[in-house]
């Protein structure tokens, strides 16, 4: 048994760990991590909490449902943090944000499966009633969930060497201590693809 | 225990209604541990739900420019001939908890969301006015329906006018009448689309209840852009914001939270962190400022 989530939403940001205050850039899919996050906010939970609650029972995967572009957006920014610039006025700060491909709604499903029925029930009613609002990646990316199925899963093997690779945060290891990376691939249809495929009444997924 | 420790940046930044509604973040320093808090209103862009046709003129300034005193500089306005964009938020009580959020608080965002344009905005500016604005208050959980996403728009090949576009409701009215958790909605429609939300009942926007900041609400707005130029793009020689490759304009949050916080400072006269009054600083200066001034009213009283 898993869980599968379909959401709507209009813009994504998933911020890189390469970025700064100045220039942030966007993985094209949530890293575990982020998904990791929204499990967390839809519990009311701390970042750390979370972590030390889900980071080894739950098996994440994620599909976009839209073709999606990314922009980077120039924002001005009166107040900042650094002391570097002081005097010189505001700062204009570039980020890359995802949208659907022309300004229309981004859609997605994520795969929740939990190793343990009770958990998969605590993330299921936790979905339906988030103590706070979900959100793709920043705060502001805030997303609407259409639908929350719970479906069977059984892993197959799939093809998954057609695609753009990434490398992203798999799992914190704490603020600020470093992260453990993995190696995805996004492939066209929106699929996010690792080595382990799982096939569901919702369609196919990956394990992240 | 110093006054210094109990005017500490978190203290101060709570006094300030931006802080509480949208969030802030000043870094630590070696005698406080900064502030962080993530807004308990998320706003959500707004987007066109139609093609927007940019329009570009230039003319001559009357003022010298600054660097030369030399002569008139030229002018150039990019501008929407004429655009619907519907954008919204969302806000969370569990987070108004945290961040010490009022029902008053609320009251003024609304009072902000749909008078900011009573402040001197620029030319530019001037007819960029929301015609729909609905607070939509639900029971139970902080779980966004993104109303903003359910408008469409008729329009005609060029779109320069109002009647180049025809605003279309259903979906946005279908979508409010099958959600069962919903306890009241407060509205302001311009008179001119009252006819298109009239399947809908709803309350005075400024209805106030002493336990609003317990609820979640969702907001809904739908911006009336005529002749002017909501967000200008920096990294485009300010015109319009666009998504690429599409005529699909955007607006920014932050240009939407810059008019509630001036509204916030300029008309109502309240107190904010971000503001634009006086010199660019960082926002941890800014901090400093407002503790010396809260440490300069308790010396007086």
């Amino acid at each position: 048994m898993a869980i599968v989530i379909n959401f709507i939403g209009r813009k994504a940001f998933f911020k890189t760990v390469n970025s700064n205050h100045s220039t942030c850039f966007t993985y094209p899919a949530p890293p575990r991590t982020s998904l990791l996050g929204m499990i967390g906010a839809a519990k009311g939970l701390n970042f750390k909490d979370t972590l030390d609650r889900y980071q080894n029972i739950v098996d994440i995967g994620f599909k976009w449902d839209s073709e999606n572009t990314t922009q980077i957006i120039v924002k001005k920014n009166i107040k900042y943090e650094g002391k570097s610039f002081v005097d010189k006025g505001s700062t204009l700060d570039g980020y890359e944000y995802i949208f659907e491909k022309k300004g229309g709604v981004l859609k997605g499903k994520i795969y929740i499966n939990c190793k343990d029925k009770s958990i998969e029930d605590e993330i299921y009613n936790a979905f339906n009633n988030p103590v706070f609002p979900l959100c793709l990646g920043s705060a502001e990316c805030v997303i609407a969930i259409e639908e929350i199925n719970r479906c069977n899963s059984i892993k197959i093997d799939g093809e998954y060497n057609k695609g753009e690779m990434y490398n992203a945060p798999r799992m914190s290891k704490g603020y600020r201590k470093g992260y453990d990376f993995k190696e995805y691939i996004l492939r066209k249809d929106g699929l996010v693809i690792t080595d382990n495929f799982v096939r569901t009444d919702y369609g196919e997924f990956c394990v992240m | 225990m110093t006054k210094k420790t109990v005017n500490n940046v978190e203290n101060t930044m709570r006094e300030r209604i931006d802080v509480r509604i949208f969030g802030a973040l000043v870094t630590e320093s070696k005698t406080d541990q900064g502030y962080t808090g993530i807004g308990a209103i998320q706003i959500y862009d707004p987007f066109s739900i139609h093609p927007i046709e940019i329009e570009e003129t230039s003319g001559t300034s009357a003022f010298s420019s600054a660097s030369d005193k030399g002569q008139g500089t030229f002018a150039s306005h990019k501008f929407v001939k004429y655009g619907l964009y519907t954008g919204g938020g969302i806000y969370s009580p569990a987070r108004g908890k945290m961040n010490g959020v009022t029902s008053e608080d609320l009251y003024n965002f609304d009072d902000a969301m749909i008078n900011y344009n009573a402040i001197g905005k620029t030319v530019s500016k001037k007819h960029v006015q929301p015609i729909a604005y609905f607070r939509i208050i639900r029971n139970g959980s902080s779980n966004s329906k993104r109303y903003d996403l359910y408008f469409d728009a008729e329009y005609n090949e060029s779109i320069s006018f109002h009647y180049d576009v025809k605003l279309n409701t259903q979906r946005f009215i279908d979508k409010i009448k099958a959600d069962k958790n919903i306890s009241e909605i407060r509205g302001y429609v311009d008179e001119r689309f009252e006819n298109l939300f009239s399947d809908i009942e709803y309350n005075e926007i400024h209805d106030y209840k002493e336990d609003d900041h317990e609820k979640m609400s969702e907001y809904v707005v739908i911006y009336e852009v005529i002749m002017s130029n909501p967000n200008g793009n920096p990294d485009d020689d300010n015109r319009p914001r666009l998504i690429k490759d599409s005529d699909i304009g955007f607006i920014t949050n932050e240009r939407i939270k810059r008019f509630v916080r001036d509204y916030w400072e300029k008309v109502l006269g309240l107190s904010i962190f971000i503001s634009r009054q006086g010199n660019v600083v960082t926002a941890r200066e800014r901090a400093e400022q407002l503790m010396k001034e809260m440490d300069k009213d308790g010396d007086s009283d």
